[in-house]
């Protein structure tokens, strides 16, 4: 047995299956894309309990005014009844998942692994061809450096077979998906465009609450305590001024979602096509992810949660 | 429907504007109850519109739930390369060992 010959079909194979693998710029899409949708699904979250809180909110505070007498509905949010949030952070979540499972995929390294298997086959074949020698009392014909070809090539199989697998199931998942994340994000996008009026107007009328009740609470107040009071309203007052930007980003950054989703997906069926759409709509969902990110951390740190 | 959350959220914006302005309690009051009605009016009609993207959420929760199943099961796949060549390196252990027991019967 000539086994200098070994090489040969291994490489063939290695071709073969290197011909489907995922490129490392595809891989970089996947895990920018999974970042970008995982940070979203993270800010939309918070933006549906912000609407329902507020909601809440806006009724309180007429309470609080001695303007409205309390109900017990008064505690009840716009998007508590008829499973409205639930419903919604339950898909959200879904998308996250989504999102840490697919870089997963994309982030399974077993290089290490398959390395360490082959240096113990290329231990295991020395033994034995030692150990045959030994019995027969003559050489095989199998040098070292056969036996080490054979492993190398066993390490390089492993790992172009890795890299198919890899990108089959992105290939498979992401376009088996992509109407799923369509929908959402059709739906996102609808949900929160449609809210933005409202949520300007509620933040509108609990800044017109508190502004009443400072006026009224002025004359009463020492210095401290009159900036204190006022220090907040400037926080509603800001909130008002942004609440419109807040939910149109986060609706165009539903849109964006799904733009990119496309891409990555045409990115798998069709390789052959210019990246330059993909990497463009990768970049705008992580610049309305970032920008969503800002407003939230501003509002935190504002103290208005 | 969207038209008349729009109108309505018009509506309570101009009743805010005249709350800010106005110094008269008994205006305040009638300004008050005039919004908190405009305003359970809008919660609903934008509750109905919310109500209609529900069921896609529906469909969007099952579909990612199996897209995070099979990307965990590929994962688990792409392990599986190495168990094959570990598979490999069993059968030339399993190979070494007959031979021992050759050259002992030898």
């Amino acid at each position: 047995m000539n086994t200098r010959l070994l090489p040969a079909p291994c490489a063939l194979a290695l071709l073969l299956a290197l011909s489907g693998c995922a490129t490392p710029d595809q891989l970089a899409h996947v895990h920018s894309f999974s970042a970008a949708a995982g940070s979203y699904a993270t800010q939309a979250r918070d933006a549906f309990t912000r609407i329902n809180d507020l909601s809440v909110e806006r009724k309180l505070s007429e309470v609080a005014l001695k303007a409205q007498p309390l109900e017990e509905g008064d505690f009840t949010g716009l998007l508590d009844t008829d499973e409205r949030l639930a419903t919604r952070l339950q898909a959200l979540a879904a998308l996250g998942a989504y999102a840490a499972a697919l870089d997963g995929v994309a982030s399974a390294d077993n290089r290490a692994a398959v390395s360490q298997s082959s240096a113990a086959l290329y231990a295991a074949l020395v033994s034995a061809r030692d150990d045959a020698q030994k019995l027969t009392g003559q050489g095989a014909g199998l040098t070292d450096a056969d036996l080490g070809l054979v492993a190398t090539a066993v390490k390089a199989l492993g790992g172009a077979v890795t890299e198919a697998r890899r990108a089959e199931a992105l290939r498979t998942i992401v376009t088996r998906t992509d109407p799923a994340i369509q929908a959402l994000c059709a739906a996102l996008a609808a949900d929160f465009h449609a809210s933005v009026g409202s949520f300007k107007s509620m933040t509108d009328s609990v800044f017109t609450d508190q502004f009443d009740a400072y006026r009224r609470a002025a004359a009463g107040l020492g210095y401290d305590a009159s900036l204190t009071r006022l220090r907040t309203l400037r926080t509603a007052y800001l909130a008002r001024a942004h609440a419109a930007d807040f939910l149109e980003n986060l609706s165009q950054a539903a849109l964006a979602l799904a733009k990119a989703h496309a891409a990555v997906r045409d990115s798998f069926t069709q390789p052959s096509q210019d990246p330059a759409e993909l990497v463009r709509a990768i970049g705008q969902l992580k610049a309305y992810a970032d920008d969503i990110r800002a407003f939230h951390a501003s509002l935190n740190s504002s103290g208005h949660e | 429907m969207n038209d008349l959350v729009s109108r309505l959220n018009d509506l309570i914006s101009e009743i805010n504007t005249l709350l800010r302005e106005n110094n008269d309690p008994d205006f305040d009051q009638q300004l008050w109850d005039l919004r908190h009605l405009v305003s359970a009016l809008r919660d609903s009609a934008l509750g109905k519109i919310l109500d209609q993207t529900t069921a896609d959420y529906g469909a969007a929760i099952a579909a990612l739930n199996d897209a995070d199943t099979a990307a965990t099961a590929a994962s688990a796949d792409i392990a599986k390369v190495q168990a094959a060549i570990d598979k490999i390196t069993g059968a030339a252990k399993a190979a070494d060992k007959v031979i021992g027991l050759l050259g002992r019967l030898a």
